[in-house]
């Protein structure tokens, strides 16, 4: 690493870490990286699953101490023994799962702890707390009013509303971590939007995610790691996505391939208008085996109730569904398992594995029965062999069945759910945001996997919010609005503002 | 410094100076945090040396004897307790039962005249019935297991009451020969006692269960996580209301031993218990976040239980200041494990 570490304009970073170790039993997490954040910047960290950049952000945060190197702010050495000190020195994380109070309004959520109070009586001045909250919120070029409860809020304004928090609690360095993971395109941009307001008032931010185009539009520089080293910092607009994929990888990624189209074989699942409640209505589509149907909508479009629906979590109460060609009522998760129906959720770590088992548990729990002797007996030497099977067909890495499940990383977690599908020989295999969380080699990975298992007769549906992922992949795509099919899509006619008009209904 | 690509360094130098991931650890070595195990090994070790330095007939065959006879009664259930307990609930009403049991038993043999194997046959379906009910509480109805088994727990005890006129206990008297009742909880077999024998082959096979069936394996992962077991295709409900079935008919088996340990039944008999088997659940290393629990825990934790209450009781130590101490037990097996995970902040 070359000694000094450059700054465009030359000024004081106001955050300085150097020579960063830190290790977790059986892996070096962080070795020796160095890390600046200007006034007023904001600063991408990307990098693979497992590269370091959760170890780094929590470092910073204070939730981890590091085990060598220096932090300083403001070029003073700190020592961060508690996420309170890190937030003393104006360091705030904004976090995927947003910790707002649903039941408050956004005033009383932006003040949190600190109300403005009368101050003979010192009981709460409510026209002071919303008007402040109000101006807070104008200042960011947000239209919210300051009276409504947190909890009716869409996710992308109570993101934005943890935001003005932070900048009310005065912070000087913000950490975004995947902060448009739940976002619409709209709402991307609203947000980057609000960024730009936040960091021209001098604030800080450090951004992490895996979307690289994101980085690229928000970012002023780039740093990224793999293996937990710093690879490189570099200028956002200075360098191309492939070099950043190159960099995070460390050797060449094809972007996803158009598949070979193959034709599809008989109907395997029909809908015929499904619904459910008020949140779906009049779903008909039908699934070939060896057909991968996209599903694409805004976020909210109705899609996870689709999924529910089909899945049995919560049965539909209108319309009919065949399997198979037999007319069958989904009850439950069960039932749609011995229907062959297989799900891959969109929460890996909450909905997809058991963290307290092993790796090999996880594959072989759709199907005990593969790894059991007079139906009833485990046998170990079958659960090694099914495991083995399928960490060495996924590549699976570690290549060690026994490791516990929470111990690889998400691109690997992710195969672990994929295999366990396989495992059982799903015919139909629903996949809910499969690349959400997942670095990019995983991803491709992934992706080839499907058109394996597309080519091998197994019918797919792939339900995503992300468009080169639907657009790559999709033989054929419906997009849902409101609950309902907006339009069938087949993929030689399919663009991006075409899927986009049908999606926001303009089309 | 040039503008432009800041500190872009060739891929290739990077690589040298990054350490090779380590290897995941050998195999057959497990660190102490891993298992409670060796700790309870060492309180185990230490309570038998205080005790037989105190007390002079604590190391005694007859008294060892009546250790794992006393034991076993409370063994049984927390075997099936553990599994409540993976599934991430509790079970209350167990000591209820056991005296709801016993008076069962004690009324059929003594005041209906029914035969020896009716009434412990009936003396079990009891507790199974009570289980039952517990089951479709918590897992049909969804009602939270603590607040369920309240429920259940002062029906049966009440119930026990009702049995009994005027809630007397109902003493089995001498008069009659009851060579199968007798022995299931004061018989010896080889030497050791029954109801230990029982209690070893229900540990066993719960033990059994857990580590080696497809449905054991199916059993933690809902206790592990039991939406991901439910996106599985796994049936939560049915396991949950298994749980309290086999905990409820554990009730039931450990109810007709204490009638016949105790010749009668009593309704207000086995009070308290419910906290000895959980605590001796948790000692073990099972914790109410799900998943995971150990078998061989939940038998050190019943045999340290049994010890501390069986040495105290030599030493003229009275029941209140025992339960204040198991009490204790329970609190520093809890902070043991807090330290164990490492999640301790003092």
């Amino acid at each position: 690493m070359s000694g000094a570490i450059a700054t465009p304009s030359g000024n004081l970073p106001r955050l300085m870490m150097r020579g960063i170790c830190k290790s977790f039993p059986g892996v070096q997490a962080l070795s020796a990286v160095d890390f600046d954040l200007l006034p007023g910047e904001v600063h991408a960290i990307i990098g693979q699953n497992g590269a370091g950049k959760t170890t780094l952000v929590k470092i910073i945060s204070g939730a981890y101490p590091a085990d060598a190197g220096q932090i300083f702010i403001n070029g003073q050495e700190v020592h961060f023994h508690s996420p309170a000190d890190a937030r003393k020195q104006g360091i705030m994380t904004v976090h995927q799962d947003w910790n707002l109070f649903p039941e408050l309004s956004v005033a009383e959520n932006i003040f949190a702890g600190r109300m403005p109070v009368k101050t003979q009586s010192g009981i709460i001045d409510w026209e002071r707390c919303y008007e402040e909250a109000a101006k807070e919120l104008r200042s960011l070029g947000l239209d919210l009013d300051p009276r409504m409860r947190v909890g009716l809020l869409r996710p992308a304004q109570m993101q934005m509303v943890e935001i003005v928090r932070c900048i009310c609690a005065n912070a000087a360095i913000m950490i975004l971590d995947e902060p448009t993971a739940a976002l619409g395109p709209h709402e991307i941009e609203s947000l980057f939007a609000m960024i730009r307001c936040v960091v021209a008032g001098g604030v800080s931010i450090l951004y992490i995610s895996h979307k690289l185009e994101e980085v690229q539009e928000i970012a002023d520089r780039v740093t990224v790691l793999r293996d937990g080293c710093k690879v490189g910092t570099v200028r956002a607009d200075g360098v191309s996505r492939l070099d950043l994929i190159r960099m995070m990888v460390g050797r060449e990624v094809e972007a996803p391939q158009k598949q070979v189209v193959v034709t599809p074989g008989a109907e395997i699942l029909r809908l015929h208008q499904v619904g459910r409640g008020r949140s779906l209505r009049d779903i008909s589509f039908s699934l070939r085996s060896g057909e991968i149907l996209g599903i694409f909508g805004l976020l909210g479009a109705g899609q996870k109730q689709l999924i529910d629906v089909l899945y049995g979590i919560t049965p539909a109460d209108t319309g009919e569904i065949w399997v198979n060609g037999r007319k069958v009522r989904i009850e439950s998760p069960e039932m749609a398992k011995r229907l062959g129906l297989g799900l891959v959720p969109g929460d890996r770590k909450r909905e997809g594995l058991v963290q307290t088992l092993s790796a090999s548990a996880n594959l072989t729990l759709a199907n005990t029965a593969l790894i059991s002797f007079a139906n009833l007996f485990l046998s170990p030497r079958r659960e090694r062999t099914q495991s083995w099977h399928w960490i060495n067909a996924l590549d699976i890495r570690p290549k060690d069945g026994s490791r516990l499940v929470k111990y690889f990383s998400g691109g690997n977690q992710q195969k672990v759910v994929l295999g366990k599908w396989l495992q059982n020989n799903c015919k139909v295999l629903i996949l809910d945001h499969p690349t959400q969380g997942v670095d990019v080699g995983a991803k491709s990975e992934i992706y080839a996997l499907l058109e394996e298992l597309a080519k091998a007769n197994m019918g797919i549906i792939l339900v995503s919010t992300e468009l080169p992922e639907i657009l790559a992949m999709s033989d054929r795509i419906l997009v849902m609005r409101n609950g309902t099919i907006a339009a069938e899509i087949p993929r030689q006619e399919a663009t991006n503002e075409r899927l986009l008009a049908h999606a926001t209904g303009e089309g | 410094m040039s503008d432009g690509i800041v500190a872009f360094e060739p891929v290739a130098a990077q690589q040298e100076s990054c350490p090779p991931m380590e290897e995941p650890r050998p195999r057959g070595w497990v660190a102490w945090t891993e298992t409670p195990i060796i700790g309870l090994l060492l309180i185990l070790i230490a309570l038998f040396l205080v005790f037989s330095l105190t007390a002079p007939t604590f190391l005694t065959f007859r008294n060892m004897a009546i250790l794992a006879g006393s034991i076993s009664m409370i063994g049984i259930v927390a075997a099936a307790m553990t599994l409540v307990i993976i599934g991430g609930n509790l079970d209350l009403s167990v000591a209820a039962t056991i005296a709801l049991t016993s008076m069962v038993v004690a009324n059929l043999l003594v005041g209906l005249q029914w035969g020896e194997l009716a009434s412990v046959g009936a003396g079990i379906l009891v507790g199974l019935i009570v289980g039952v009910l517990n089951g479709l509480l918590v897992a049909r109805l969804g009602i939270n297991s603590v607040i369920a088994t309240l429920a259940t727990y002062s029906i049966a005890r009440w119930g026990a009451y009702l049995l009994g006129t005027k809630g007397r206990s109902i003493p089995l008297g001498y008069a009659e020969e009851r060579p199968f009742f007798d022995s299931i909880g004061q018989g010896n077999l080889f030497g050791v006692p029954v109801p230990f024998l029982i209690m070893v082959v229900i540990l066993t096979a719960i033990w059994f269960f857990l580590a080696h069936t497809r449905f054991g394996r199916e059993f933690l992962a809902v206790g592990g996580n039991p939406l991901a077991a439910l996106l599985t295709g796994i049936s939560v409900r049915r396991y949950t209301f298994f749980a309290f079935t086999l905990t409820g008919l554990c009730s039931g088996i450990c109810g007709v031993i204490f009638a016949s340990r105790l010749a009668g039944g009593y309704p207000g008999g086995a009070m308290g218990w419910e906290l000895d088997i959980i605590t001796a659940v948790f000692l073990g290393g099972t914790s109410l976040t799900g998943g995971q629990g150990s078998i061989l825990g939940t038998f050190l934790g019943v045999v340290i239980i049994g010890t501390l209450r069986n040495g105290m009781a030599l030493l003229g130590i009275d029941i209140t200041a025992q339960n204040i101490a198991t009490g204790s037990v329970l609190l520093l097996a809890m902070l043991y494990d807090r330290l164990r995970r490492g999640g301790a902040e003092l």
